[in-house]
């Protein structure tokens, strides 16, 4: 090695690259929505021979049979420790065709849902959100065959689950040539038993622009303290400016019962922004909600 | 468990977990490659959230797992490619830089660092600079990277040397 390249392997280590804080935000977004691992390559060779035959048994009763059987995952739900004010299911599907594809779905399914209830109404519109996205699979696998590639993966979570509200957050996360992240929110009011969206929760249809307007400020003042932050708005070149919010934006009230406003993937920003969600003070939120709604959500 | 370079990773990549501890260690090294090739820092940190998807997806290609940064920032390097092409940025990779006209580096003082006469060369050259300089990488490895043979590899590499000693003031440079 002559002198200029120790010189410059010097110099490389002293001026270390390292990822801006903005980005490493972004890169943690991104690996928090990474769904679950579906397989362990290294199972076999950790597990003992003595602990394989229990384990596989309670693999079986605890995955495998839910899966495979509505009334056994409604049997176990009804478990007192699983159980749940609105008890829901897990029906899976799961299918790797090719080393390029991959569709892991797991979707949510509320048992015993009387016809024309809200669960029922839930229950309905999941299932044929789900369809379309299977449906959507096959269609790019048809299209790719062995190049390509395409994956689909769908999960959920309860977000609130008490004897007023119920709320299921549906998360699609789709890949095919690049990624697309989104959520579906269902809420339920269980006094009422009817299906909410946001635009129902409010006196009037003036909480959209004052919501919209609030959010907007909230991206300005993110952008202020990190010029880094790239929100479409208040772009006089391109004209990119989000509109005001619709009646049936996704909502959820979180742990301290204030309400939050998730927006999916390239809806307001660019993509390495992710899937930006902005909590509305509690202030501008009272004066607007419908009297039957204020205080209900926490 | 350390990896070809010597540097500690995490022995397993079953789970999510382990997968993502890996991806931690080697962020930055992953963020300056594809800053290098895209020359913007909020489409290198696109490219990166690609890359960790693409290879989340494709985890199971991967047949050794102390190859696992060559892996990773081999995927970088192709998304980031593939971000060129798609914005139609023309980056001629196969740009044979005559020395002899290239342009004098006059604003690059002589207080430059090394990083900034860097960035002003183009890949591939800029490409294997990081890769060699910055992340300690072996000629073979790179060449695996960036899907170029090793003869290649090592002839950028030369170019990319004289290339820095034109721009670089070697007395202040180094002192």
């Amino acid at each position: 090695m002559n002198k200029f390249d120790k010189m410059l392997y010097q110099k490389a280590a002293e001026e270390k690259i390292t990822m801006p804080e903005y980005a490493s935000q972004k890169l943690e977004a991104t690996l928090a929505a990474l769904p679950p691992r579906s397989e362990k390559r290294s199972f076999t060779v950790r597990f003992t021979k003595t602990l394989a035959v229990p384990a596989c048994l309670l693999f079986v009763l605890l995955f495998v049979m839910p899966n495979v059987s509505t009334a056994y995952a409604a049997a176990m739900e009804k478990v007192p420790v699983l159980g749940e004010l609105i008890q829901v299911v897990t029906i899976r599907n799961y299918w790797k065709p090719n080393e390029n594809h991959e569709m892991n779905i797991s979707a949510p399914n509320i048992p015993d849902a009387s016809q024309g209830s809200a669960e029922d109404y839930i229950n309905k519109d999941v299932d044929q959100m789900v369809k379309g996205l299977i449906r959507q699979f096959y269609d790019n696998l048809e299209l790719d065959g062995d190049e390509g590639h395409g994956s689909i993966y769908v999960d959920y979570n309860i977000v609130t689950n008490t004897e007023r509200w119920f709320t299921l957050k549906l998360s699609v996360h789709t890949i095919s040539g690049s990624s697309s992240s989104y959520y579906a929110f269902r809420h339920v009011d269980r006094q009422t038993g009817k299906c909410v969206q946001l635009g129902d929760i409010f006196q009037n249809d003036s909480f959209s622009e004052i919501l919209t307007e609030n959010i907007k400020q909230q991206m300005r003042l993110q952008i202020q303290e990190n010029p880094k932050m790239t929100y479409w708005i208040d772009d006089e070149e391109h004209g990119f400016d989000f509109p005001p919010l619709s009646s049936d934006h996704n909502f959820y009230f979180n742990e301290e019962g204030n309400l939050v406003i998730p927006f999916d993937k390239y809806e307001v920003a660019p993509g390495f922004m992710g899937c930006p969600e902005f909590v509305i003070d509690r202030e501008i939120v009272l004066p607007l909600l419908k009297p039957e709604y204020a205080g209900s959500h926490s | 468990m350390r990896d070809e370079n010597g540097e500690r990773m995490n022995r397993y990549l079953d789970t999510k977990e382990e997968f993502c501890e890996n991806i931690r260690l080697y962020r930055d090294s992953m963020f300056a490659l594809a800053f290098t090739i895209v020359r913007n820092e909020q489409d290198a940190a696109d490219v990166v959230g690609e890359a960790v998807v693409r290879a989340y997806c494709n985890l199971h290609q991967l047949k050794n797992r102390h190859s696992f940064k060559s892996w990773i920032l081999a995927i970088v390097h192709n998304t980031a490619l593939e971000m060129l092409r798609k914005r139609c940025v023309t980056v001629d990779i196969d740009e044979q830089w005559d020395l002899a006209e290239a342009p004098e580096k006059t604003d690059i003082s002589t207080k430059l660092v090394l990083r900034e006469a860097v960035e002003k060369l183009n890949p591939p050259y800029s490409t294997v600079v990081i890769l060699y300089y910055y992340e300690e990488m072996s000629i073979l490895e790179i060449a695996k990277i960036t899907d170029a043979s090793v003869v290649a590899v090592k002839k950028q590499l030369s170019r990319a040397r004289e290339m820095l000693r034109k721009s670089l003031d070697k007395e202040d440079f180094f002192g």
